[in-house]
């Protein structure tokens, strides 16, 4: 921060700059000093030079003379430029505060919109008599202040037939597990809700086809889709309780 | 309301053979045309239809179209959402195909399968196959002026001249129709095998 100088009202008088100099005579103050209205240059011992007050420059005082010296036309031509820098330093002011609104307008927004979250807690497949049942065990979460539903899901397997790249979806079937998720589904305001979807894969659809990925895409009410990605879906290992 | 012009980006398949097939239990029995391209040339044709073999249900959006340098195709556009994201162009051949074409649009559905050029529907018949819906509603005023122009140049082929090929495609395109409409309504539910 500039540190304002002390403002000194005989400098002009008393304290000549031109009249100073240092001990070999070399000269002091200001660069802009005008010798011709000044006396010859005299050797002042040290000890005078250290006992006379520091001379101060005071470029804001010389402004203000220069100013209520100066022509009418100047003067209200720098009033008007201040008056600019005052009103740009408003404008700033409220573009700041208009980004910080419009900020605040989305966030409100973004909490209206109900957009589910899906995040899969564990995936995995087992042999039965149509092929391989899919399983994955999900939870949607819904943020935002309005009610929303899980209205379908798919099972998009991405695989590779003769270096082909090849996308294929499987409808979801209702599971006889006391955990399914049964669609369509209500999402409440602000809730989430866990369960498992299944999808069958006849076994001779996949056969010699390299699976790449799946992705379980959730469609809710509003027909926004998501989806979450599963790469390894591993095959259920019966346990013992089981 | 104003035409947009579209580039699309879509594989074109040309119909290699087309045919005509009719079950009890599609359409109540009334003919629906077969469309043979070569799939061994397109995997992902080829997977499409062998993935409705496992996969009940599909969708799929069609729109007819015409390419503007030649006049001598129609498009089918055929844009898959289920059980594949797919989509293509199927080629049709004017004025040979037209009666096909004429086919697809009264039936608003059709038959996909895998074909060889030159051998019909009798040699692939036990090919797999899936039922595609293609409803043209706006198309079908376009298309009628279409089949107007394609059998009259059937009929100077077959050495009519100018003013007579107006008056003998129309002839021809009555007998076409009628004979497709009276055999649906004839054999109704009453043919439960397919019939050729």
């Amino acid at each position: 921060m500039r540190r304002r100088r002390p403002l000194l009202d005989s400098y002009r008088g008393t304290h000549p700059a031109g009249d100073r100099t240092d001990t070999v005579g070399h000269r002091l103050g200001p660069s802009n000093f005008r010798w011709d209205t000044c006396g010859p240059i005299t050797k002042l011992p040290a000890q005078s030079i250290l006992a006379q007050p520091p001379i101060r420059y005071d470029a804001d005082m010389e402004a203000l003379e220069w100013w209520l010296r100066s022509e009418p036309a100047i003067k209200v031509s720098s009033v008007a430029v201040l008056v600019a820098l005052v009103s740009l330093g408003f404008a700033i002011s409220s573009f700041i505060t208009g980004r910080q609104a419009l900020g605040l307008s989305r966030q409100q927004e973004e909490r209206r919109l109900a957009r589910l979250q899906i995040e899969y807690s564990k995936a995995y497949w087992s042999a039965s008599d149509v092929g391989r049942a899919y399983v994955f065990d999900i939870t949607v979460q819904n943020r935002s202040d309005s009610p929303n539903a899980v209205a379908r899901a798919e099972l998009w397997i991405n695989y590779t037939l003769n270096k082909q790249q090849m996308r294929v979806v499987v409808p979801n079937v209702t599971s006889a597990s006391e955990w399914a998720m049964k669609l369509p589904q209500a999402v409440g305001a602000r809730d989430t809700i866990g369960g498992i979807l299944e999808f069958i894969v006849p076994d001779e659809f996949l056969r010699s086809r390299v699976v790449r990925n799946f992705e379980l895409e959730l469609t809710d009410t509003f027909g926004v889709k998501r989806t979450v990605s599963a790469i390894h879906v591993p095959e259920k290992v019966a346990t013992s309780e089981e | 309301m104003k035409n947009r012009i579209e580039r699309s980006t879509l594989p074109v398949i040309k119909v290699l053979e087309t045919g005509a097939t009719a079950t009890s239990n599609v359409s109540s029995g009334a003919f629906v045309p077969v469309v043979m391209v070569a799939t061994d040339a397109h995997p992902s044709v080829a997977e499409l239809i062998r993935a409705h073999a496992h996969i009940s249900g599909g969708d799929c959006q069609s729109s007819w179209a015409r390419p503007p340098l030649n006049k001598g195709l129609i498009y089918l556009t055929l844009q898959f959402e289920r059980p594949s994201d797919f989509g293509f162009h199927l080629a049709f051949d004017l004025p040979g195909q037209a009666g096909a074409v004429d086919q697809v649009m009264r039936a608003k559905s059709l038959y996909l399968q895998h074909g060889s050029s030159g051998r019909g529907l009798e040699y692939h018949i036990d090919e797999p196959r899936i039922l595609i819906e293609a409803p043209a509603d706006n198309f079908s005023d376009i298309w009628d002026d279409m089949f107007l122009r394609a059998a009259a140049k059937i009929a100077r082929r077959e050495g009519a001249s100018y003013l007579e090929s107006r008056s003998k495609a129309r002839e021809l395109i009555d007998q076409w129709r009628n004979f497709f409409d009276g055999h649906s309504d004839a054999t109704g539910a009453e043919n439960p095998s397919p019939d050729e």
